[in-house]
């Protein structure tokens, strides 16, 4: 039976003014550091800019640019492989630490803090620490091989296709946020279903596989979509390691916006950003659908 | 209802708060103040007979190293006119001056004295605004434009005949250091030919550097240029503009020699390395060369010894130029300080001009180029500077080996688009040493690129 909307009374309409009045100083925000920001990317996207002239219409020939660029194709090839990695590995990583970190073993909430810790520490730091860790000469991990290899040498970032997964490695094994959405989720379900389940016969994997990851569903689309999200926005950790090389091989649609920054190219640097936005708003859409992220998962 | 009016008044205020604090027009005329504190204090101070404030922001101070001559410089300012005007300095990154001052200059804050801005900056933001004093006047009357290169004069005067900022008065050439006690040729590395050098060499290393700008690299890529037929004109062709063609001989001759110098000088384990790791590996005895601007003398000074290791001494580094007698310095550009016209009152204008004269006064001139080592070629020197001079032997070099036979040519990182000389070239050169691809292949790929970051 549809729901029929009760009209307003006469209190509630006088209360009308105020909730608008509260209202304004959000509304004014949200139009001047959202609305207004994303607008003026969209349209400066189809002029040619210096960020600081005027702008003139040039049409669709940024656009055209961005796809006809020497390292549009292979930055949004590493897209696709690091949205990929990102919700395969980088996701199931996560989900897996929060199912252990949910059993409560010895030491969990020690080993909870400890895999928090590269999340307070800042990317441009962490890709730092990379750097020297990747190093060749004396980086830890081609040490550690060298004990077994001696004669092994690898420039990691350098060297194609090692900078691939030497940039991947910066970010993959940290999925902290992934893990406490998905905690937090767990920790909500009510002790009574699974109390219910195990009368009703279900052994531990069965529960984990029926009840625990259905209910979690939520949890885990909305690890998934800020995981792959910030793949498209990544940045400091390819800037800060390869600079997008060797030659292009790490490239990636941000390194290329702030390259375009950097010739004063703004018309077009929008235009990779209104094509960053459209990626996002259709992972978005696609894991809404797929996760049924509205509806509950009791349901 | 007082509780109504307590929170109408409340949500009123956020609102006009919101709007307030993001509601600065941005300046697109003239002189146009749009509430900067700095003019407004100095109008202030005007009035009050105190000194006039020029609030600076800059980074030749703190730990860049333009700050060894510049912040002494400030203080011998102040002094001088203590009680009419004051120079306070605010530290800006290096990295992000420009993007500050482009934000200074769209709010109408601009400071009335603007130091460095590189020339794409002047040319997308100083200039189609016509943000700048016209200085041209007034540089002939202060005798400055009698030390102002003319090259710099050139390139700085406008259609209308209006001069941007203060001309370009010294060369700070860039050449390369060796470090004595590893690499001692019998004469100078300037006098001798690439082939010449490298034999010298006999292994040692040079420090080389690949990531960001491969600044130690590059430079010495453009040494080679200019060592090919047709590298000298065309580098120099393209002095103070931009070039998106690097498909010729010379460059992919000089690539190829790169390559093979690279491996003979221990190149491989430079690779990954950025100019902080270069710097490092010469000050720690490791390599024998290191190619850089004048700026560094800095570093082999007694002040210096905290950066040194491994046995390594400052008094053991000369200075010399390119095989070839190559020496590299942008002629064709703009100088290091402009005056803007957003000035409050002429007080302002009056202080910024005053500190300019200071700075460009003989002493101060000559105070500069022992400090940063560079040249200024229209000064006469006092013999107070060349007696100086003799306990600067890093300097006294770079001097004396500069002659009217060495060739001066620009950086090819200065007439390359900037997303290409920052990052580009650095991430195809770790190819091309790799072996990756080719020198043509090198100077194709730089081609393309440049091309994509014109259009």
């Amino acid at each position: 039976m549809a729901r029929v909307r009760q009209p307003y009374g006469k209190v509630e309409k006088r209360y009308f003014k105020w909730i608008y009045l509260f209202l304004l100083p959000s509304v004014i925000v949200f139009i001047m550091f959202y609305v207004k920001p994303i607008w003026t990317m969209v349209w400066t996207s189809f002029t040619k800019w210096d960020g600081f002239n005027d702008p003139s219409f040039i049409g669709m020939k940024n656009y055209v640019r961005v796809f006809t660029n020497s390292a549009s194709a292979i930055s949004l090839k590493n897209l696709l492989y690091w949205s990929i990695i990102a919700m395969t590995l980088h996701a199931g990583f996560g989900v897996l630490v929060a199912f252990v970190l949910y059993h409560h073993p010895k030491g969990w909430k020690f080993c909870r803090a400890v895999f928090m810790i590269p999340n307070v520490i800042s990317a441009a730091a962490w890709a730092l620490i990379y750097r020297f860790l990747f190093d060749d000469h004396v980086g830890l991990l081609n040490s550690a091989i060298r004990r077994i290899f001696p004669d092994f040498h690898l420039q990691w970032f350098y060297t194609s296709p090692a900078a691939f997964w030497a940039v991947t490695l910066t970010w993959l094994f940290y999925a902290v946020i992934v893990t406490l959405v998905v905690l937090q989720d767990l920790m909500a379900i009510p002790v009574s279903m699974d109390e219910a389940a195990h009368l009703d016969g279900a052994t531990g994997w069965q529960l984990t596989r029926y009840i625990h990851l259905p209910l979690c569903r939520g949890a885990i689309g909305t690890s998934l979509l800020c995981s792959i999200t910030s793949r498209i926005s990544m940045y400091e950790c390819i800037a800060l390691t390869t600079g997008g090389g060797p030659g292009d091989d790490t490239m990636s649609l941000s390194v290329l916006l702030v390259r375009a920054i950097t010739d004063y190219n703004y018309g077009f640097a929008n235009a990779i950003g209104v094509i960053m936005f459209i990626f996002g708003l259709i992972i978005m859409a696609v894991i809404n659908k797929v996760f049924k992220m509205g509806e509950s998962a009791l349901s | 209802m007082k509780k109504r009016l307590l929170a109408s008044l409340l949500a009123a205020a956020a609102a006009a708060s919101c709007m307030v604090s993001c509601g600065n027009k941005s300046n697109t005329g003239n002189n146009q103040n749009t509430g900067s504190s700095a003019p407004s204090s100095a109008a202030g101070n005007e009035a009050a007979g105190k000194a006039v404030v020029l609030t600076l922001p800059t980074y030749y101070c703190g730990e860049n190293v333009g700050a060894i001559y510049f912040e002494p410089a400030v203080k011998r300012f102040n002094e001088q006119y203590a009680g009419r005007y004051e120079v306070r300095l605010e530290e800006v990154v290096e990295a992000s001056y420009n993007d500050k001052m482009s934000t200074l200059a769209q709010s109408g804050k601009l400071p009335v004295l603007i130091s460095g801005g590189s020339n794409e900056w002047m040319k997308t933001v100083l200039i189609p605004r016509k943000l700048y004093w016209d200085t041209g006047a007034w540089l002939q009357e202060s005798g400055i434009m009698d030390l102002c290169l003319d090259a710099s004069v050139e390139y700085s005067t406008q259609e209308d005949g209006s001069i941007v900022g203060i001309p370009m008065v010294s060369v700070s050439t860039m050449g390369l250091y060796c470090n004595t006690t590893k690499y001692s040729p019998d004469k100078n590395v300037a006098d001798m030919t690439v082939d010449e050098f490298v034999a010298s060499l006999d292994g040692e290393k040079i420090a080389w550097q690949t990531v960001d700008n491969a600044w130690t690299s590059m430079l010495f890529m453009t040494a080679l240029i200019a060592n090919e037929e047709g590298g000298t004109g065309w580098l120099q062709e393209y002095d103070g503009g931009k070039c998106y063609d690097y498909d010729n001989a010379w460059m992919q001759a000089a690539a190829a020699k790169f390559v093979e110098i690279w491996n003979k000088t221990g190149g491989s384990a430079y690779i990954g390395k950025a100019y902080a790791d270069a710097a490092n590996d010469f000050m720690s005895n490791n390599s024998a060369v290191i190619c850089n601007g004048t700026w560094m003398n800095a570093e082999f000074g007694a002040d210096s010894t905290a950066n040194w290791s491994n046995g390594f001494n400052g008094a053991d580094v000369t200075a010399d130029y390119y095989p070839g007698n190559i020496a590299l310095c942008n002629t064709r550009g703009y100088g290091r300080w402009f005056i803007t016209n957003n000035f409050s009152s002429d007080a302002e204008l009056e202080a910024a001009k005053a500190f300019m004269e200071f700075i460009y006064s003989p002493e101060e001139l000559e105070q500069f180029a022992l400090t940063e080592g560079c040249q200024i070629p229209k000064l006469t020197y006092s013999e107070n500077y060349r007696a100086k001079l003799d306990e600067q032997p890093l300097v006294k070099a770079q001097s004396e080996k500069l002659t009217d036979k060495t060739t001066i040519v620009p950086t090819i990182a200065s007439i390359m688009p900037d997303s290409v000389a920052n990052s580009v070239f650095g991430n195809e050169l770790t190819r091309l040493v790799n072996g990756v691809i080719s020198p043509e292949q090198f100077c194709s790929t730089l081609t393309v690129k440049a091309q994509e970051a014109k259009d």
